[in-house]
């Protein structure tokens, strides 16, 4: 049975392996890989998805003849991206049949990506194999191994807490955010100062719709940069103005470089007097801004740049924690989807028995159209044909079932001499 | 009789297992929580089948039906948080609500052959509707101190630096302060819609307004404290923080001056005369 079933095999490189400059050059666009493409079918190849993010280069491919098609494809690869064969082939992977299917889920699921838990792969990987079905180069295994892989990678994220916790500093900054006060909208931010970490910080804020921004510089030609970049309705004030805005604003990202704190105990004291919200203070400057004992204050709650990087490390640690039982998710479905490939080995063999039932019940009905029904209409005539095919489909299901029961464990010995009785029962 | 053990027991376990959720972070626990408490609200309504309060046009109600009453609305309650917008934040919540339910179902233990009842009607039918507002004034008022707990929890939690892992199970401090905001203010209603219809009551079958009785003076002491705690949270004169501490305060008072009346003044106790 084993020769009807093409096999699944892929190639690929990823940032544990090679390094950016060997990387890039396999990253076609999709005019060089179309021709990539409409070269690869005319060889051995079947079925085929290309992958291409920062961090990898992977193709997977079906065919008959795995290992010629392997060749193949590296041919292809060495032809297209302009590099020799011994240049690329050392940091090249190859992986068949449950290593390729298994690689391929660990991939979707983030387990195989630089920052684990990493939301990006899944919606790259579902791009590419978009653009694979729309160049037909998908079919019967490749399209389910790929909705396996997306299926995998789906509950992984939702029963794992491996993409739960952020692991950017500005991120963690905005989840905090969220948990003092879950609607962003209705809250203001102050930015004291500029910085790299602070702009970022006010950029995932922006992008979580916080209601307002207020930007105080010491430049006013730095506030009205940040301004433009990141929110153009944000107000400017000059430093001198921020004690006044202290009591109105419900976020306050402070990164000067001042060598004193810009924010003292008492002035946050005489702040949290005038309102009842609770407030989220971000020190990130190096020398602090925000005197530390200000966190000590009820309802005020300062992070500093350490204290952003301790959580940070922390959900490094929960999402390391969590790999195990992502790989358990992983080793099971990837099972899963073996288990239906090998029952693709019984398809022929039902395909056959269904075709030479089919062809009987046509001679008959054709030799009986000849003769014996020769009177009826052909709406009469076509309720015979219906009569007959559904005869025939409820007559062949309690086989097939069974059929398709083997076909899942079609390697076996027993399986395989039961298949070979049926091609002999029925002269297939 | 038995019964009632089954409950406080199954209350016992369900609130191990809400702790059990918060703490372990495992969504079986919640489901076995929600389904232990599914299971208590059916024991439950099986307990009042059994007791009927209502015979010959005439309410008997002893002084373990107003406990049976309380933890039957705090099932109720927390069986809705599990279907309504509060299901995000069920697991939090129920680990408070379920335990402070569990301590009322084993304090009511106390009471179950208690003799000191009260009988209703048929004139005066209307008191079951006060008894009932009543109650639910006091379950609002539950949540709002569950609430405010949970507040206290995040508030120091996110002082604390703690992990996000942790600091996740919970709500954000906003939807805690609404949460209380919320209950006092229903709470407050349903005092006063249960007061106003006592006097009501009093006045049709006594022909005054007051019965002075010790019962009646904590009811009144009850309200007043939740209109100090609804103006506060309506005025915004002090911090969210302060508030939740107010409100921990208030409920743990009112809980210490209700059960010590019961156990304290065993007879012309309000309506137990």
């Amino acid at each position: 049975m084993k020769e009807h079933i093409p096999q699944i095999g892929m190639v690929g490189m990823s940032h544990k392996t090679a390094p950016v400059e060997t990387r890039e050059c396999f990253a076609f666009d999709t005019q060089v890989l179309e021709s990539f493409v409409n070269n690869a079918k005319k060889h051995s190849i079947q079925e085929m998805v290309y992958i291409a993010t920062c961090n990898r280069m992977e193709l997977y491919f079906v065919s008959n003849q795995i290992e010629e098609a392997t060749q193949e494809v590296i041919h292809l690869l060495e032809q297209f991206a302009g590099l020799t064969r011994e240049h690329f082939e050392p940091v090249l992977y190859k992986k068949y049949h449950k290593d390729a299917v298994r690689h391929l889920l660990c991939v979707a699921s983030s387990l195989d990506s630089m920052v684990i838990g990493e939301n990006e792969i899944v919606g790259q990987v579902k791009e590419w194999y978009r653009w694979a079905t729309q160049y037909e180069t998908t079919g019967t295994i490749l399209n389910k191994l790929f909705h396996q892989a997306f299926r995998t990678a789906k509950r992984v994220r939702t029963e794992t807490e491996i993409a739960r916790n952020p692991l950017s500093i500005a991120f963690i900054a905005v989840e905090l955010a969220k948990k003092i006060f879950e609607d962003l909208s209705k809250q203001s931010v102050l930015l004291i100062g500029a910085g790299e970490m602070a702009e970022l910080i006010l950029k995932y804020l922006t992008k979580f719709k916080i209601g307002s921004v207020t930007l105080a510089n010491r430049s006013l030609h730095n506030a009205q940069r940040i301004a433009s970049e990141i929110n153009q309705d944000a107000t400017i004030i000059t430093l001198a103005e921020i004690m006044e805005s202290i009591p109105n604003v419900d976020i306050i990202i402070s990164s000067t470089g001042a060598h004193h704190y810009m924010l003292t105990k008492d002035m946050i004291q005489e702040a949290m007097k005038k309102r009842t919200q609770p407030v989220f203070l971000i020190d990130i400057a190096v020398p602090r801004n925000i005197d530390p004992e200000a966190g000590n204050i009820h309802d005020v709650f300062l992070y500093n740049i350490d204290d952003l990087k301790s959580i940070a490390d922390e959900n490094l640690k929960s999402r390391l924690n969590e790999t195990k039982l992502a790989y358990e998710m992983i080793d099971a479905d990837t099972e899963e989807f073996l288990h239906w490939y090998e029952s693709l080995q019984i398809v022929p063999l039902i395909a056959k028995i269904k075709e030479s039932f089919e062809t009987i019940r046509n001679n008959e009905l054709k030799k009986y159209r000849r003769r014996k029904l020769k009177h009826l209409n052909n709406e009469d005539f076509a309720i015979i044909e219906e009569l007959t095919h559904q005869i025939m489909t409820k007559t062949l299901h309690i086989p097939i079932t069974y059929l398709k029961e083997l076909g899942a464990n079609a390697n076996s010995k027993e399986a395989k001499e039961k298949a070979k009785l049926l091609q002999e029962i029925f002269k297939l | 009789m038995i019964l009632i053990y089954i409950i406080t027991l199954l209350f016992i376990v369900a609130s191990a297992y809400s702790i059990l959720s918060i703490h372990k972070d495992m969504p079986r626990y919640v489901t076995a929580t929600k389904l232990l408490m599914s299971i208590i609200l059916i024991v439950l309504l099986v307990i009042g089948y059994c007791m009927p309060v209502y015979i010959d046009s005439v309410y008997k109600i002893h002084i373990f039906t107003f406990f049976y009453l309380i933890m039957l609305f705090l099932t109720l309650l927390t069986l809705y948080m599990a279907i309504s917008q509060w299901n995000n934040d069920y697991r939090s919540l129920s680990a408070i609500l379920i335990p402070l339910t569990t301590i009322i179902s084993i304090i009511s233990l106390f009471f179950i052959n208690s003799p000191r009842h009260m009988t209703i009607g048929p004139d005066n039918s209307i008191m079951v509707i006060h008894i009932v507002l009543a109650l639910l004034g006091e379950v609002l008022f539950f949540v709002a101190f569950a609430s405010s707990v949970l507040y206290i929890i995040v508030s120091w939690q996110l002082q604390k630096k703690s992990s996000m892992k942790f600091i996740n199970r919970f709500p954000s401090l906003t939807v805690l302060s609404k949460l209380t905001s919320f209950s006092l203010s229903r709470s407050l209603f349903f005092f006063t819609a249960g007061i106003v219809i006592g006097i009501i009551m009093l006045f049709q079958f006594y022909g005054n307004i007051s019965s002075g009785s010790p019962k009646e003076i904590l009811m009144y002491v009850a309200w007043g404290i939740i209109f100090i705690l609804w103006l506060i949270s309506r005025s915004h004169i002090t911090s969210n923080y302060y508030l939740s501490i107010m409100t921990i305060v208030s409920f743990l008072l009112l809980m210490i001056l209700f059960i010590a009346s019961n156990v304290v003044i065993t007879s012309g106790f309000h309506s137990f005369r």
